[in-house]
């Protein structure tokens, strides 16, 4: 398939050329910033939730339960989960689907991703997979992302809400979560509440929370195995949304995002036409021997392959 | 960066335990392979869905006996239907002689009977992707 016969084809929601496209973008495809490039003018149209928390707390349950809802809703659902690979072999069992396999047909996209040795609990190509399910017509996208120490803030990046989910007796994983994952949350949920009370855990959470640019970060409980606290849920995701939509926080969200992009692509199209440098091993003996810091050594880079940079990027 | 192998392992019908294909599912992890797991009681629409979305090279399917002379066949048809019969699809299970000379027959690319190592599997499933 070319570029425009891929670019077509996701337009129409084509399940295939979805998957293809997502694979190429994976795999970074040759042609893949052309056919990119064609999507971006159709993409901003979806709401994304971001759904994050330590392994096992159920959060493919918890989306079941959501997807659920939207689909009865007749919306269209995309719908990504991302596990990490093995920093060893790179491989991975992506175990997330089998728990949505009963609520889902041809109308739900679901597709499991690795992080492919991504830090963050997320993967690099997560951004332009996400525009990829907007621009194929997916009304509502869902992400769901392992999340438990200070460095996988990063979806918050990517989301429009985010939900951190929690279970009853972490109370000293809340402690570690405090300076970090509670203070981008936009909604805190407590699954598994049928295990123990869990009123510890409210107040616990409640009195480590900060208010989010004025937003009210809700604390609540949820069964998901038995949808139990599921409608609580899902009118508070619509309040925040809408807390977003009438102060304008979508849009300075929104813009944000696209400046930390676009800033992380000038360091990664720096670094590309740097890294290949013959003389890099000399230049890290030079800071190795204290005779230059890394500092001066990455301006000394940057400066000699200013027109390699420069020549390499397309006309504007 | 390199191109990963996408492998779904599956096991359709009702009957029978996912024991064999959990110790394949890891034996691909280890080798290095993404592998979706969705496990059992699934229809062929959901195997073949799952498939297309996922965009995986390789299906493996775990059957019981009974299952493969009904099942197998309906996900290589619906497969074929929404063209997508490039997907590999592999099956295990203890099938008769006679039975896997027809799931060839309908494009099914091998069977493992019981007893198979998986370092046999991850190099088949290895050679096919290469080939193309
Ligand atoms: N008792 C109880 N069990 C639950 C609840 N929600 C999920 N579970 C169970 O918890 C286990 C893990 O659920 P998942 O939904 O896979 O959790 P997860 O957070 O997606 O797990 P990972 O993707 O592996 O990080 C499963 O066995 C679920 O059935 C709940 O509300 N109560
Ligand atoms: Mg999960």
């Amino acid at each position: 398939m070319n570029g425009i016969e891929i670019v077509n084809k996701v337009l129409s929601g084509d399940n295939r050329a979805i998957a293809k496209l997502i694979s190429n973008i994976e795999n970074q495809a040759p042609n893949i910033d052309e056919v990119l490039m064609k999507l971006y003018p159709h993409t901003g149209n979806a709401y994304v939730i971001g759904v994050t928390g330590a392994t096992g707390v159920g959060k493919s349950t918890l989306i079941n339960g959501l997807i659920n809802h939207y689909k009865s809703q007749g919306l269209r659902l995309g719908v990504i989960c991302i596990d990490p690979s093995s920093p060893i072999t790179g491989g991975a069992i992506l175990g997330d689907r089998l728990r949505l396999v009963n609520s889902i047909d041809e109308r739900v996209f679901i597709r499991s991703m690795t992080t492919r040795g991504y830090k963050g609990g997320i993967t690099k190509s997560l951004r332009d997979v996400i525009r990829v399910l907007d621009a194929s017509g997916k009304e509502l996208i869902i992400i769901e992302t392992i999340g438990v120490s200070q460095v996988d803030v990063e979806i918050a990046n990517y989301v429009d809400t985010l939900l951190l989910v929690v279970m009853p007796y972490m109370g000293d994983e809340i402690q570690l979560m405090k300076a970090g994952l509670l203070e981008v949350a936009d909604i805190v949920v407590i699954n598994k509440a049928d295990l123990t009370n869990s009123e510890d855990m409210v107040l616990a959470i409640k009195e480590n929370l900060n208010s989010n640019n004025g937003w009210e970060v809700p604390v609540i409980k949820t069964v998901a195995i038995n949808g139990f606290g599921i409608p609580e849920l899902i009118n508070k995701i619509n309040e925040h949304k809408n807390y977003l939509l009438t102060t304008n926080g979508i849009e300075k969200k929104r813009k944000d995002r696209i400046k930390e992009e676009i800033l992380e692509e000038i360091f990664n199209i720096v670094k590309q036409n740097i890294v290949g440098d013959e003389k890099f091993d000399e230049i890290v003996k030079k800071v190795f021997e204290k005779e230059i810091t890394p500092h001066f050594a990455a301006q000394l880079l940057i400066k000699k392959h200013k027109f390699l940079i420069f020549n390499n990027c397309v006309d504007v | 960066m390199e191109r990963k192998i996408r492998v779904l392992i599956a096991k359709p019908g009702l009957n029978g335990h996912d024991r064999g294909a959990k110790v394949v599912a890891r034996a691909l992890r280890d080798a290095g392979m993404e592998v979706i797991y969705l496990g059992m009681r699934l229809t062929p629409d959901q195997i073949v869905n799952a498939a297309i979305q996922e965009d995986v090279d390789v299906i493996g399917l775990s059957v019981l006996s009974g299952a493969h002379d009904t099942l197998v066949p309906e996900v290589m048809r619906i497969l074929k239907e929404k063209g997508a019969e490039d997907i590999k699809v592999i099956v295990g299970g203890i099938i008769p002689d006679d039975d896997v000379k027809k799931l060839k027959e309908i494009g099914v690319v091998e069977v493992f009977g019981p007893g198979t190592l998986t370092p046999q599997i991850v190099k088949f499933i290895k050679e096919i992707v290469a080939k193309g």
